[in-house]
């Protein structure tokens, strides 16, 4: 630590006549110089890295996902016999909130940030993402939020008005305990984390792409992640805004949703919905992306109608904006409100249906692998369509009424999310896990994850279509004997069936955990291209290197790693596609060609401090408020540490230093 | 070990703190308490300094680097300029004018010393950094702005929301419209004006903006020493107006300024209809076919009824919700609310809440309208 | 060749599309076939009135659509990896698409979503009118029970004199446009009678109105099915259709005078232990002092929703405590549940009979009601509400003054 820089190694002109030569200092101010461990647990802790930021994003994700997880199995195990008492009435609702935050919040979307982090640079041929720093800030944001909003289950209950919070329920005199406090706080601060993600990819994508990448050409994973970052970028302020008026209601005495004091609690819901459908199309796109990468590569042909993915997934993410009163059908909108909304709601429903016949079509005439991120891509047509045809039932309103807060809707969106989103984030485990550590995840393994996930969401979620219709609704703790009827839709039998159908599920999650475990122990090398890919990742090492391409590619076509490797050749029997270079000769070609000066940002102490001094305040606003004042002046002093430090880092004090004549020039962004 | 320079902070920061241990040992009462404080801080800073010293080792580069005589950043001459030696004059003597005169001008001088006091130290020490002068000028900016930056910015923030907002509560209540438009269309036109001329100097525009900045804030000051016009209060709706035992004068000051016109028609109890021929009566809400002389109120229930008045008089709907036996046993006396005067045609909102039964109240809950004899529409309350 | 065929050569086999058929054809059966259930009580398939029927119309083509399209979909996927599954075929041409195919895919779906929402928004408007019910009824949720408010005037040719304050059941005329008028004392609940109409939230300061009607004598179950806290699960209700003579001696009855319990009987100290420990919140219409002043509920006073439900014709209805907890034995209740029409009107005239009440909930609930059913009614939750309760809290009754509460609380129907 030094305020004052040391002085340079020039020597000295002693005695001359001629005026002394300026010296310029070797090492910048700061309070701190930057970290520059590139190996070591500080090497986690301080990196701007998007790759090592991507893998922390995946497997703080993937621990939260089993804690959601273990929540689920709880929920199942509570609904599995009649007048149970597993849990108790106060514990199964903090259990269905914290479900539901736990696996939308702190699950899928870091998940689908993991996967955005990690390949959206390398997918658009970018050394890293535009603001390193700011990706960082995002992670531990994230992953401190996560920790914080569980510690309520610790400190006096978690939140327990369900993850819609409709007010008034969510007011303090109905929900006394702290739990709503933290599920606000814990949802601001991994808010933060999106918004700054999100402003973060959109200008990488925008302003970093290799030369001769149109946008045209962006892989469709790119275009998803670029369509979800927009989505982001326009629904976090709403709940964030929606979020401080329940905090200041439950902490500072406002009145925004009490109705005595003229409020209108329907408010709420307006603007937690407006974020919250936007928000379902947050979750699925990074999937419909994913997959839209898989099922190409392994059909051995492009994407069917890429433009037209394209744009249906942009139309998607702008009629995701008019559709969001239809979680309100029942709410007492009056009749042309909810007219509207529901023609609006099956308007959506033509996009989503687009892209089901482009993947579709995508494999016909394929020379189709059934590999395990194969199985899952067609798992999640599968899935997602019938998920998508329940919800085409609710988008008609009348019906929706029967319809709203029974199981019909958990069925719809469990099939949604769980059969769209998670089925299609393990494509992407399975699909890129070469690329990321090098090794295959094990393929055998691997289908007996699919294979159990696939037949557990059908045996869990299924007959929750049966407990809808027949009027088992939604959150409640218990469901009485005398109103199951018996014969086919005995309502005991289905809920039986459903739980044990939630723990084949956890069986097959609890593979791929094994399947990771295993994998790792295995030491085996993965091929360089083991799945013939078709798009710029895969130009590179396995794992890439830490400045991701030694020579940045120039892109001439979509699909351009495929392009490079395959070219039609004229046979007696007319042009056929013949491999003419293989991934290793091309990534020899590309070494070859280093560019000479590479330009890497540096690591960074202060992501990690900011991010740490959030939850202090959140605590302060909890418990007192003295807590607050110190954890914003630790905000103040990371800020300020932030712009202090050095935007270049000596290279001599890399760890190894770098050599040859390549530099590592530091990105003053960020 | 000891450079020389910390040496005598050392020294001072012992002999402080025995001062202070002597001083708060033989003085009690506030005066002790104050001076042992006072002694004890002087203490912390004099450690601070020595700590400071101590680390630059007094500042004497050459101890490490004897070529530093030479080419070191002190060997070099000074740089010259300096606007902080005039502020911090201006701020001692503001100190003293505000000793004598107001307390707000001495606040505002010692925090501008104290600013100035910053800025002259971080510049002198970054002009004596390197020998590189662009490098120093760079140091020094790259030190304060981030402090500069945010301050400045919510000072100025804060003195145009100060001074539009006096000028704001200054000016008559028709005219503040006017100034409101006025003063946003200059600066939309500005806005454009800069956008459009994208050659124009930084001097030209920063003059501009300077010179709006102290004109906003300059009336702003003029405006708060003459002091805000007077606000107009008006009597809100009370029992005594409900039931017409209120003043003449208090009742029309009530209704001089009712709004006519009603937003929300959805979720009403009832509509209630005064027609032109002074009959009163409701029409269920959802049922539009029915008239009804009574409705049934749910209790504890915040209830919203629509007042049309047809009738050629301007009338208002009063509600009359009961009369209870006071904390003191006495027998209470009735509490009603009610709508302003409607126009004829117009409409306007009641909403009122009955948390106890019908039985419980020594006086019927009723809608009426005050001077029309003889019609009322019962609430009943079971 | 390089590495990456002999990769695919260790990628296991593909799964059998037969059982990937079966699977699809199970989901599409179950869909269609729970279109045909006729077990649960809130069946929402099975419509026994107007509205219910409106939505079902439209509900049932929608679904069958639905199926079909599914099982077409499933079946191509099905097809396509059974077919084109990798048998050492060339790499296939690398065609970008068909964008004539691709707009008439796109049309197609348009046409029959198109198709959908012309329907969809006339019975959007249709369940909306209300101008032609003949029935007003007031419905407020509170946690965690509804109380009813019927409105003196005519009821489906039924003049109610006086209003009617009752709670968990809702009664109503057969074949008689009912308009509720819902709306919520604390935070947000739903109505739901599955079998009469779709669900209307109770949101507090609106008043959301929602049609009912019944073609045939019966009782039709429900739930609150917005979550609205602790005890949501355990917030019930029903609505009991009746014909018009039948409403005619329900009405009739519950404006009936009070009529004190025998001098001298178990009863008669019961409405003493009434009065000293229950009548804060609870109201008996008529009851009175032994000075003969009426006894006035306060539970404005007392509970954070500012009602508790009115007790004057308790043993009218078969279930306490937000329609959850049964005061008749199950036999009672399953006949009166299933019997429809013809008849019923008489089963459910006759209230809880002495062979049909089962005392076992009742009791329970006076000893301990936040031991049977969660709510927020312990005295360390009084901080947070200001000194009220949220539910009935635990009046540590004796064993004597629940047996007296007992043999009063009977004779009230």
């Amino acid at each position: 630590m030094a305020i004052i820089e040391r002085p340079s190694a020039v020597p000295a002109t002693v005695g001359g006549a001629a005026a002394p030569e300026l010296v310029t200092p070797s090492r910048a101010l700061g309070v701190f110089a930057r970290p520059v461990q590139s190996t070591g647990w500080k090497s986690w802790l301080f990196t701007v890295d998007h790759k090592k930021l991507g893998i922390m994003y995946g497997a703080v994700s993937l621990f939260f996902f089993l804690v959601g997880g273990i929540e689920a199995l709880l929920i199942r195990l509570q609904l599995a016999a009649p007048d149970n008492t597993v849990l108790s009435a106060g514990l199964y609702n903090e259990m269905f909130t914290m479900h539901a935050t736990t696996m939308v919040f702190l699950f899928v979307m870091p998940m689908a940030a993991a996967f955005a982090n990690y390949f959206l640079p390398l997918q658009i041929g970018a050394r890293d993402v535009a603001f390193p720093r700011i990706n960082a800030l995002g992670f531990w944001l994230f992953l401190f939020g996560g920790i914080f909003l569980n510690t309520s289950w610790f400190l006096g209950g978690a939140a327990d008005g369900g993850w819609f919070m409709y007010s008034p329920n969510s007011s303090a005199l109905f929900s006394p305990s702290h739990g709503i406090d933290f599920w606000v706080l814990g949802l601001q601060i991994t808010g933060i984390a999106s918004l700054v993600g999100a402003i973060n990819l959109i200008v990488t994508v925008l302003n970093m792409r290799a030369p001769g990448m149109k946008l045209m050409h962006m892989p469709v994973f790119t275009w998803m992640v670029l369509v979800v970052q927009f989505l982001l970028l326009f629904a976090m302020p709403v709940i964030t805004v929606a979020l401080f008026l329940l905090s200041f209601q439950r902490n500072f005495g406002a009145t925004f949703f009490d109705v005595n004091q003229g409020a209108d609690p329907l408010l709420w819901q307006h603007l937690f919905w407006i974020f919250g459908h936007p928000e379902v199309y947050i979750i699925i796109l990074p999937s419909f992306g994913i997959i839209s990468e898989v099922l190409p590569t392994f059909a051995r042909k492009p994407l069917f109608g890429y433009k037209f993915v394209v744009f249906s997934g942009a139309a998607i993410g702008f009629v995701g904006w008019g559709v969001w009163a239809h979680h309100m059908f029942a709410s007492g909108l009056g009749p042309v409100s909810v007219a509207v909304f529901s023609v609006a709601t099956m308007l959506i429903a033509i996009p989503t249906g687009v892209k089901i016949v482009n993947w579709t079509l995508t494999l016909w005439g394929g020379k189709l692998l059934f590999s395990t991120a194969m199985l899952f891509a067609i798992g999640v047509i599968v899935l997602f369509t019938i998920g998508g045809l329940s919800g085409v039932t609710h988008a008609v309103a009348p019906s929706d009424t029967q319809q709203t807060d029974t199981y019909h809707i958990v069925a719809h969106f469990h099939y949604v999310i769980v059969g769209g989103a998670v089925m299609g984030l393990f494509a992407g485990f399975y699909f890129w896990w070469p690329k990321m550590f090098g090794q295959m995840l094990d393929e055998r393994l691997g289908k007996w994850n699919f294979w159990l996930m696939f037949f557990g969401v059908n045996l869990t979620f299924a007959p929750m279509h049966i407990l809808g219709m027949q009027g088992q609704p939604r959150r409640m703790v218990v469901w009485p004997e005398k109103l199951t009827g018996d014969g086919f839709f005995d309502l005991a039998f289905w809920n039986k069936i459903a739980s044990v159908g939630a723990f084949v599920i956890a069986a097959g999650v609890l593979i791929f955990v094994i399947n990771i475990f295993v994998t790792a122990k295995r030491k085996v090398k993965a091929p360089l291209d083991p799945w013939d890919a078709r798009t710029l990742e895969w130009i590179t090492a396995s794992p890439p290197k830490e400045h991701n391409f030694d020579r940045i590619p120039t892109v001439h076509a979509l699909d351009e790693f495929f392009h490079r490797k395959y070219e039609e050749v004229d046979t007696e029997a007319g042009a056929r596609l013949v491999k003419v270079k293989t991934a290793e000769e091309i990534l020899a070609e590309e070494e070859a060609n280093a560019d000479h000066h590479i330009h890497l940002p540096s690591p960074s102490y202060w992501p990690i401090v900011l991010a740490l001094a959030l939850p202090i305040i959140a605590y302060g606003v909890i418990f007192n408020l003295l807590l607050s004042v110190v954890g914003t002046a630790l905000v103040i002093l990371a800020i300020f540490g932030w712009c202090l430090e050095p935007s270049v880092a000596d290279d001599s004090d890399y760890d190894p230093p770098a050599g040859g004549d390549s530099t590592k020039e530091l990105a003053t962004l960020g | 070990m000891f450079t020389t320079g910390s040496k005598l902070f050392v020294g001072a920061t012992v002999l402080s703190t025995v001062g202070a241990i002597v001083f708060g040992a033989s003085v009690g009462g506030p005066t002790g308490l104050l001076g042992t404080i006072g002694l004890i801080s002087v203490a912390i800073a004099f450690g601070f300094l020595a700590g400071i010293n101590f680390f630059t080792r007094d500042g004497n580069v050459s101890a490490m680097e004897p070529a530093a005589e030479l080419n070191s950043a002190a060997a070099q001459p000074p740089v010259g300029r300096s606007m902080w030696p005039l502020v911090t004059a201006v701020g001692v003597g503001g100190m003293a004018i505000g000793a004598v005169s107001k307390p707000v001008v001495f606040k505002v001088s010692v925090i501008l010393v104290l600013a100035a006091a910053v800025e002259w130290m971080i510049q002198g020490w970054s002009e004596r950094a390197s020998s590189d002068r662009a490098y120093n000028d760079s140091l020094r900016k790259r030190l304060l702005h981030p402090l500069e930056f945010p301050i400045l910015a919510s000072v100025i923030a804060a003195l145009v929301i100060y001074s539009f907002s006096r000028i704001m509560l200054t000016i008559d209540k028709d005219a503040g419209r006017w100034v409101f438009i006025i003063i946003g269309a200059v600066i939309t036109t500005i806005g454009f004006v800069f956008a459009a001329k994208r050659g124009m100097s930084k001097g030209t525009a920063g003059g501009i903006v300077a010179i709006g900045l102290l004109a906003l804030v300059g009336v702003g000051v003029a405006s708060a020493v003459s002091g805000q016009r007077p606000i107009e209060e008006h009597p809100g709706i009370t029992t005594a107006v409900c039931l017409g035992t209120a003043s003449e004068a208090e009742i029309e000051e009530v209704d001089a300024k009712a709004s006519q016109t009603v937003a929300a028609k959805s979720n009403v109890l009832a509509n209630v209809y005064l027609d032109d021929t002074d009959h009163l009566f409701a029409l269920n809400g959802g049922i539009g076919h029915v008239e009804y002389q009574e409705i049934t109120v749910p209790r504890s229930t915040t209830v919203h009824v629509l007042f049309h008045n047809d009738s050629a008089e301007p009338r208002r709907l009063t509600v009359h919700l009961g009369t209870f036996p006071a904390a003191d046993g006495s027998a209470g006396s009735e509490i009603a609310d009610c709508t302003t005067a409607v126009e004829e045609g117009g409409e306007a909102f009641l909403t009122f809440r009955l948390d106890k039964s019908q039985d419980a109240s020594s006086t019927p809950y009723r809608l009426t309208v005050p001077g029309v004899e003889g019609q009322e529409i019962k609430l009943l309350v079971p | 060749m390089d590495r990456s065929d002999k990769t695919v050569t260790t990628l296991g086999d593909m799964p059998s599309p037969r059982r990937r058929w079966t699977r699809a054809a199970l989901v599409g059966l179950g869909l269609v076939l729970a279109g045909c259930a006729k077990d649960a009580p809130q069946d929402y398939f099975q419509p026994k009135g107007p509205n219910a029927q409106k939505i079902d119309d439209l509900q049932r083509p929608v679904f069958y659509i639905a199926a079909i399209v599914g099982v077409i979909v499933i079946g191509v996927v099905g097809y396509i990896v059974f077919k084109f599954k990798d048998r050492g075929q060339d790499i296939p041409e690398q065609s970008h698409g068909n964008p004539k195919l691709e707009i008439a895919l796109t049309i197609l779906p348009a046409i029959i979503l198109a198709g959908i929402a012309v329907p969809t928004v006339i019975t959007v408007f249709d369940l909306d009118k209300k101008d032609d019910t003949e029935c007003i009824i007031n419905v407020t949720g509170q946690q965690w029970w509804w109380e009813y408010d019927y409105a003196t005037g005519e009821c489906g040719g039924v003049e109610i004199s006086q209003p009617i304050v009752t709670s968990g059941e809702l009664v109503i005329p057969v074949d008689t446009p009912v308009l509720l008028r819902i709306t919520s004392r604390d935070v947000i609940h739903s109505y739901w009678i599955p079998a009469l109409n779709g669900k209307r939230d109770a949101v507090p300061g609106r008043l959301h109105t929602l049609r009912m009607q019944a073609d045939e004598a019966g009782l039709y179950t429900g739930q609150c099915t917005e979550f609205c806290g602790l005890s949501h699960a355990r917030m019930r209700q029903a609505a009991v259709a009746l014909d018009q003579a039948d409403f005619q001696s329900w009405v009739d009855n519950q404006l009936e005078p009070y009529v004190a319990p025998e001098a001298d009987t178990l009863a008669s100290t019961g409405e003493g232990t009434f009065i000293a420990n229950c009548s804060k919140c609870h109201q008996v219409n008529g009851i009175a002092n032994a000075d003969g002043t009426p006894v006035l509920s306060d539970p404005d006073l007392y509970v954070v929703s500012g009602v508790a439900p009115n007790l004057t014709n308790l043993l009218t209805r078969t279930a306490i405590a937000g329609w959850t907890f049964d005061i008749v034995t199950e036999e009672c209740r399953t006949k009166l549940w299933e019997t429809k029409g013809e008849g019923f009107g008489e089963l459910y005239l006759q209230g809880v009979t002495p062979e049909c009440f089962d005392e076992v909930a009742l009791r329970e609930w006076l000893r301990n009601p936040p031991g049977m059913k969660p709510m927020f009614a312990d005295a360390t939750n009084l901080e947070s509400t200001g000194g009220k309760y949220r539910g009935m809290p635990n009046l540590n009754l004796t064993e004597d003054q629940i047996d007296q509460l007992i043999a009063f609380l009977i004779e009230r129907k």
